[in-house]
């Protein structure tokens, strides 16, 4: 792999002394990459999420986010900006109920004048599909539009890194597929790098690269095509494959297929039509 | 989202006015609700807050938007006060309670107070957005900063409980619902009933605010805001350097 714009060496965590929460945590992510973060509850993904951006100090181990050191208190803002967070619960992460007030929110704290935020902010919410949503009272909204306007809120401070942890898992699947057109498109359109937190498997099958994590460390990296056909190594981590994949698993089982297992629902028709 | 103030998208001069005026007054003006007491004197007091409707442009459905929404607590209090603020001269009475002139007109005092000042309330809320709001607390507490005082960290509360109002009333009336499918409903009994069921719901509205508190301030924090150095108004986050 050549260049890196996350990259995380034996990271250690605990909350609580002698009660590990992240065990030495190694992971790579090019620029550019979507990655998946899937794992059990408690498996140590919020945590490892929240040191990805500074909101939890390095306790051991090294992490340097688009070139900046996690460890150094002197670029705490510049990893911030570098490294945007949507969080699973729209409700708790607004600051203003006045939509382009708060997506204007980041920007400012990141030192632009209120002229440039309002501009950054109107061109985040034309770029998450929300368009002239500028004066809408954001409790009025959708699950679905208010992760959106989450996600432009991040935007608009020009993120490298966009995080989203569980972002989807509150919302209903068409707010959810809302979502993850709008994250493909920044990623598309800005070259930015998204790290998916989920419990959805089929968002995960979606992904560049999934990373399982259990108790606190990464059981498996690769392919969804490898990684999320492990039946073996899913269950060890409290989780499931993905539909397409437990289907073909019977199929093999039942003698009607052979061969590599699909992850998404396209990848099990064209298996089957092949 | 019915019975909660919101920012009204309108010009009027009371939207022009800058938030930390509007705190003043609003500061003032509840001040001489309160203090009103006489009818002539409520009356005048009511007048006012009509006026300030009037000129704010909001419209009168959302200006009294709160006040409904809070019906059935102020006829609580109002028959609370009508029944046991006094036991002198009753018209009628039943066991501990007397239902008095007296205690009538105390309540009417009262509940007109309370709605008038939760109308001006709501007036503020619907002419300033909640960053302006902020800000506005923010330049009034500025003097005291100098003193050593946390002013960020009084602005940041002021701004999230703005902001959790209508999520919070939301909430509180899911609460209800549930309590209700368990216990029965509430609005068809009695008054004290009510009251305890309003205090019961209280627990788990604190645990569920300190909860979203927590998660908006690790949100905020993401998104570049720091409590030790604010931004204050344009360049104003420079204004703590000394020496
Ligand atoms: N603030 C905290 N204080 C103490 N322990 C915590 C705290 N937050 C999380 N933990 C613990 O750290 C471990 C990892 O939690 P974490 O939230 O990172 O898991 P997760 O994979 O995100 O789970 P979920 O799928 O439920 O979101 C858990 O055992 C959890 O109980
Ligand atoms: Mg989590």
């Amino acid at each position: 792999m050549g260049e890196r714009i996350v990259e995380a060496r034996d990271v250690r965590h605990a909350y609580v002394p002698g009660r590990p929460d992240l065990r030495g945590v190694s992971l790579d992510v090019a620029p550019g990459e979507l990655v998946a973060i899937v794992g059990e509850n408690g498996s140590g993904k919020t945590t490892l999420a929240r040191h990805l951006n500074a909101l939890i100090p390095l306790q051991a181990g090294e992490l340097l986010v688009a070139g900046l050191d996690a460890a150094d208190p002197d670029v705490l803002w510049e990893l911030r900006r570098a490294c945007g967070m949507v969080f699973q619960n729209p409700e708790n992460q607004f600051v203003s109920s006045v939509v382009g007030e708060d997506v204007a929110f980041g920007p400012l704290n990141f030192g632009m004048s209120e002229k440039d935020a309002r501009a950054a902010a109107s061109a985040a919410l034309g770029a998450v599909g929300l368009a002239g949503f500028e004066r809408r009272d954001v409790h009025a909204l959708s699950g679905g539009q208010q992760q959106r306007v989450a996600l432009a809120g991040v935007l608009a401070s020009g993120p490298r890194v966009i995080v989203l942890d569980e972002a989807t898992s509150m919302i209903d699947p068409q707010g959810r597929d809302d979502l993850v057109r709008a994250v493909l498109r920044a990623r598309a359109e800005r070259g930015a790098t998204v790290i998916w937190i989920t419990h959805d498997m089929e968002l995960a099958a979606r992904a560049d690269r999934v990373f399982v994590m259990r108790a606190g460390e990464v059981a498996a990296a690769g392919a969804p095509e490898d990684v999320l056909v492990d039946e073996g190594l899913l269950a060890s981590a409290g989780l499931e494959p993905p539909m397409a994949a437990r289907a073909w698993h019977e199929l093999v089982r039942l003698g009607a297929a052979s061969g590599p297992a699909p992850v998404t629902v396209e990848g099990l028709v064209s298996s089957l039509c092949a | 989202m019915r019975g909660v103030p919101g920012y009204v998208w309108t010009d009027s001069p009371l939207h022009r006015l800058p938030a930390a005026a509007k705190l003043v007054g609003l500061v003032v003006c509840a001040a001489l609700v309160v203090l009103a007491s006489s009818p002539l004197e409520l009356l005048a007091a009511a007048a006012g807050v009509a006026a300030l409707v009037a000129v704010s442009r909001v419209g009168w459905r959302a200006a009294a938007r709160a006040a409904w929404g809070l019906r059935w607590f102020l006829l609580m209090v109002l028959a609370l006060n009508a029944l046991l603020f006094s036991d002198v001269d009753p018209l009628f009475s039943l066991g501990p309670a007397h239902l008095t002139s007296s205690g009538l007109a105390q309540g009417v005092r009262i509940v007109v107070r309370t709605l008038l000042v939760v109308v001006l309330g709501t007036l503020l809320t619907a002419t300033t957005r909640p960053q302006e709001l902020v800000a506005g607390v923010r330049r009034l507490l500025r003097p005291l900063g100098r003193l050593g005082l946390p002013i960020e960290a009084a602005a940041l509360a002021v701004g999230v409980t703005v902001q959790f109002v209508p999520t919070l009333l939301r909430e509180s009336r899911q609460l209800m619902r549930a309590q209700e499918i368990r216990c029965g409903n509430v609005a068809t009994r009695g008054i004290m009933r009510r009251a305890v069921s309003y205090i019961r719901l209280l627990v788990p509205m604190f645990v569920s605010a300190v909860r979203r508190a927590d998660e908006l301030s690790v949100a905020m924090e993401a998104r570049g805001y720091r409590l030790s150095s604010p931004r204050g108004s344009a360049g104003g986050g420079e204004r703590r350097k000394r020496s």
